[in-house]
């Protein structure tokens, strides 16, 4: 298999992974990274090591690719992303989109670090180890800051929940 | 020391928070119809599969080489009776001054002077008179001026009536017609993503007028994706399915595999 088509393989086998991990990122323009990310690929192609799959090269490149697409464009406001969202599919279960718009609200708050290491591991389903060697750090840290995205995670869920049954109990009450 | 799988060392998260994180993460999905425009566009800037076209154009160089080859063989064939054919005119000419006496002159004079545009002008009035033969009187006829051609000339001119409904009409259709099944095809594969309506369109008459096109088979795999694109995911798939199970080894399965997925 050449060059080109195991690219195109890889294309094939991971664009949701690269457009996921982008957008996670901050890349303004998604679709415009992702191929810039499999542009870079093909360019530097001998320097690449697959031997531990494709994803951690594809986070690598996809990460500097979205870096440099957040400094040339201004960012986009979470909040309109959030609306943008919510307008896409306008019949979705509501109380889904509810809770999918807590974690995006709070993953968009999150460092960008353990806002990774956490898509990467609960969404992405990699292990921790091959996080740890995506973002090149120490395991031990990919822990931590794994842990510590989970327990934002966890306490936007907690809140959100609270709020919900409040807003339930007051509804009921009598006037 | 081996490294710990996180499932290990983490606990999993609680079923509500991890209810969250599921209605976040099927929101996560890029449009169905993205992942292939963003390929085309890589494909721009990486250059064109060399693969699977480098073969499907050299088929079609072959293809027109073959063509032009036969071609040029027949003209070839036909230059060379044009030549032996002022000879016949000659004889016919002589054979019927002998017996006729006038108005027939005037062609011996026509050609004697300008030999090549009027030589290329007699071919078909020439076959109304399919008997020429007598090889013998045609040098006393025209005097020798001829060129070349003359060893070759007595088995082509007992050949020559038959000959003349010009046998080039069977291999110049091929040219054009191969040609215009690759442009075609080609506004077909440029419409699939920008309007994969009107490719399918497009690629139904492909498959009318050429039924037996050297691109009916890529023709599948990109009405397969132009299906998916319109969302006819169970037309698309059943397509898919049915074109891997009949090629399972060619390389273009490897392309519909990825379709609809």
């Amino acid at each position: 298999m050449g060059k080109r088509a195991k690219i195109e393989q890889i294309y094939r086998d991971h664009y949701a992974f690269v457009w996921r991990i982008l957008r996670r990122l901050g890349a303004p323009a998604v679709d415009d990274a992702v191929q810039e990310v499999f542009v870079v690929m093909h360019s530097r192609w001998q320097e690449f090591d697959l031997s531990n799959g494709a994803r951690p090269l594809l986070y690598g490149i996809a990460r500097k690719v979205a870096a440099q697409q957040r400094r040339k464009h201004e960012r986009q406001p979470p909040a309109l992303a959030l609306v943008r969202d919510a307008m896409v599919d306008p019949e979705e279960n509501s109380a889904r989109a509810e809770a999918a718009r807590v974690i995006e609200a709070t993953l968009e708050r999150m460092d960008e670090r353990k806002r990774m290491a956490f898509v990467l591991v609960d969404i992405e389903g990699m292990s921790v180890p091959e996080v740890a060697r995506c973002q090149r750090i120490n395991l031990n840290t990919a822990y931590a800051r794994l842990r510590a995205a989970r327990q934002s995670i966890q306490q936007s869920v907690r809140r959100h929940r609270a709020r919900e049954e409040s807003d339930h109990v007051r509804a009921r009450a009598p006037r | 020391m081996s490294e710990p799988e996180p499932r290990d060392e983490l606990p999993p998260l609680p079923d509500d928070v991890q209810a969250y994180v599921d209605a976040f993460a099927a929101r996560q999905q890029p449009p169905p119809r993205q992942q292939e425009s963003t390929w085309a566009a890589i494909e721009e800037e990486i250059g064109p599969p060399p693969r699977r076209v480098g073969m499907l154009e050299l088929a079609i160089v072959v293809a027109i080489a073959a063509a032009l080859v036969l071609v040029f063989s027949l003209r070839g064939d036909d230059l060379q009776r044009d030549v032996d054919h002022p000879r016949n005119q000659a004889s016919w000419a002589s054979e019927a001054r002998e017996s006729a006496g006038t108005a027939q002159p005037k062609r011996a004079t026509d050609r004697s002077p300008e030999r090549g545009p009027a030589r290329r002008e007699p071919p078909p009035p020439a076959p109304p008179t399919p008997v020429p033969q007598t090889p013998s009187e045609a040098p006393t006829a025209v005097p020798p001026s001829t060129p070349s051609p003359s060893p070759s000339r007595p088995p082509h001119r007992t050949r020559r009536p038959p000959s003349s409904p010009k046998p080039s009409a069977a291999p110049e259709p091929a040219e054009p017609s191969l040609a215009e099944e690759l442009a075609l095809f080609r506004r077909a594969t440029l419409m699939v993503e920008r309007d994969p309506a009107r490719a399918l369109e497009l690629l139904e008459r492909h498959r009318q007028r050429f039924p037996q096109g050297t691109l009916r088979t890529e023709g599948q795999v990109l009405r397969a994706r132009a299906l998916c694109a319109l969302g006819r995911t169970e037309e698309a798939t059943r397509l898919r399915d049915g074109f891997i199970a009949q090629h399972p080894g060619s390389a273009l399965a490897t392309r519909m595999r990825s379709v609809c997925r």
